[in-house]
């Protein structure tokens, strides 16, 4: 809740006309302002947001700053594009807005949209950077659009010139089906400013944008979530320990803890819990087996980690198992019989609420596991029920 | 924005400017308190009335004004504080409208008529009136300038053209209510 005066610099060149951006750059942009805006004023209702244009005619300054949002987007309307961007003067002279700010308690933020090529040479841009920095002026870049060469190293030159204590920032974004104000929402120039901007930008994420971690909205379902991240950390947990403690079968009580909550994380997934259940003794002495092969477990089981998403740690318990399955026959047979019963596993995984086959991490997952020929059935199997995430 | 009164609406060019004290005590005032030993000069805008090519400025107040000494382009005025300054001046005096800007010079600046420019959006031929604050000699300390568009060669370009304006300082009167404060 950083109290704040901000300097929005936008780039309304002819360079902004181009659509590689949904529906028009200057619209992405523009989208990205009103976020900005309202994020900020927000976060603190005393913050401060300013605009002025870069191109066209000369600099113009939109407004001061002020924390009327609704001044502030009455006057993003009806803008017009042309002309080419003047960075150094747009930047200079919303340092001098900011000069004049009201309430001079507020820090001093820039941020500049960067979307035309830039025709100012690194060492200009370097000395109005340390300008910022003398008086104590926080830049944040949004590098999108035009793609020219040396146009990034200008503009980290640029931010390295600006930079105290990590309170500027720099984000590229490419051109692509990401809007830019989503893309934007995950950066620091939102969440820089605090928690407050974090609120406001899951607020904006139901919207239609599923940054998380495990594509599971937590607004929308948030035991699901928190069941799908606690599962996530006990099994990182365990696979820690399943290589530090190799062959120990003292380790097993210890392991067999582990699995508990990771099995009552896997109730959370619904109608995963019913067949589970059963198999939850077997699944225990499976996990707790596998800790005999540490190395070569660890290093696919984090592998696999970092690429599956919702189902992670159903994939590492069948994975184990299966791979267990490969080495112990005899006690295994149950646990591997039951696993490698394709109709079983199939029941399983379509009742399983966001599991997507045709994810690709799936896939070699399941491929990876070891000569199961049920395995490429199941794939099939999986893309079905992964239709309708 | 400025309500354009009808004499507004076709603009004769301005033959005479008419200053009242109260004017330039307030420029000169608030020219010492804020930029007295400096190089900066004070901006502001001038009310008044113009009737028949005559500006008659009676009233004034400085907005936020900052440049760049090595840089003339580079100049930011606050044009936010103007209009909430002068839609509280109308609610006092509604017969007061913007009829230009003044600057404390001493002389013609370059990034002049770009702010000339600005004015227009107020008011449809602005008039520029340098006070001079620290005046050598005897005389009249006021300048005033307008401008015109001249055509060269290439484009349209505007130009600033010194006016042989009459200035003239009104002795005390007391027509206005607001000279009875000079």
């Amino acid at each position: 809740m950083v109290l704040e005066a901000t300097m929005i610099c936008i780039d309304n060149s002819e360079w902004m006309r181009n659509g590689d951006y949904s529906p028009s750059r200057f619209q992405a942009q523009a989208d990205a302002v009103s976020l900005i805006c309202g994020a900020k004023t927000q976060s603190n209702p005393e913050n401060t947001v300013g605009i002025l244009t870069m191109a066209g005619k000369g600099v113009r300054v939109l407004t001061t700053p002020t924390s009327d949002l609704g001044k502030i987007l009455a006057c993003m309307h009806g803008l017009e594009m042309g002309g080419e961007m003047n960075l150094a003067a747009g930047i200079e002279i919303a340092q001098l807005a900011l000069k004049h700010r009201q309430n001079k308690l507020q820090h001093q933020r820039i941020i500049v949209f960067a979307g035309s090529p830039i025709k100012y040479e690194k060492k200009v841009l370097e000395m109005i950077g340390k300008k910022l920095k003398k008086n104590s002026v926080a830049l944040d870049i949004v590098d999108f659009g035009e793609d020219e060469d040396g146009k990034p190293d200008k503009l980290e030159a640029f931010l390295a010139s600006v930079n105290n204590n990590d309170s500027s920032h720099i984000v590229h974004v490419p051109p692509g089906q990401n809007a830019l104000s989503d893309v934007l929402i995950s950066t620091p120039v939102f969440t820089g400013d605090g928690e407050g901007g974090g609120g406001f930008a899951a607020h904006a994420a139901s919207v239609g944008v599923t940054n998380f971690d495990f594509g599971v909205d937590p607004n929308i379902d948030p035991e699901l979530a928190l069941a799908l991240r606690v599962s996530m950390e006990e099994e990182r947990a365990r696979q820690e320990a399943a290589a530090k403690k190799a062959a120990e079968e003292s380790s097993n009580p210890e392991k067999e803890e582990e699995v508990q909550p990771q099995s009552d994380s896997q109730h959370a997934t619904e109608q995963v819990t019913d067949p589970m259940d059963e198999d939850d003794a077997l699944l225990k002495h499976a996990l707790a087996l596998s800790m005999n092969i540490p190395g070569s477990d660890s290093s696919a089981g984090d592998a696999e980690m970092s690429e599956a998403t919702n189902d992670q740690e159903l994939a590492m318990a069948l994975q184990m198992s299966m791979q267990d399955s490969s080495k112990d026959q005899s006690s295994e047979s149950d646990v591997s019989k039951v696993l490698g019963d394709q109709s079983f596993m199939s029941s399983i995984l379509s009742s399983l609420p966001g599991v997507d086959p045709n994810d690709p991490n799936v896939k070699d997952l399941l491929a990876s596991l070891p000569g199961q020929s049920e395995s490429q059935e199941k794939k099939n199997e999986d893309e079905q029920p992964k239709d309708d995430k | 924005m400025d309500v354009i009164k009808t004499q507004q609406i076709s603009p004769r060019p301005i033959e005479k400017v008419i200053v009242h004290p109260l004017v330039l005590l307030s420029i000169v005032d608030n020219y010492n308190r804020v930029a007295k030993d400096t190089r900066k000069r004070v901006i502001g805008v001038l009310l008044g009335t113009s009737f028949k090519g005559t500006v008659d400025v009676t009233n004034s107040y400085a907005v936020p004004f900052e440049e760049d000494e090595k840089d003339p382009s580079i100049w930011f005025l606050d044009h936010n504080y103007h209009e909430s300054m002068f839609s509280m001046f109308k609610r006092i005096n509604a017969k007061e409208h913007v009829v230009g800007w003044y600057s404390t010079g001493p002389k013609l600046r370059e990034n002049d008529l770009d702010i000339h420019r600005l004015f227009h959006n107020y008011v449809p031929n602005p008039v520029l009136v340098i006070i001079d604050v620290q005046p050598k000699e005897l005389g009249i300390p006021t300048k005033a300038y307008y401008d015109v568009e001249e055509v060269k060669e290439n484009a349209t370009q505007k130009s600033q053209k010194d006016i042989t304006l009459v200035v003239k300082i009104t002795p005390f009167s007391l027509a206005n209510s607001s000279e009875t404060l000079a």
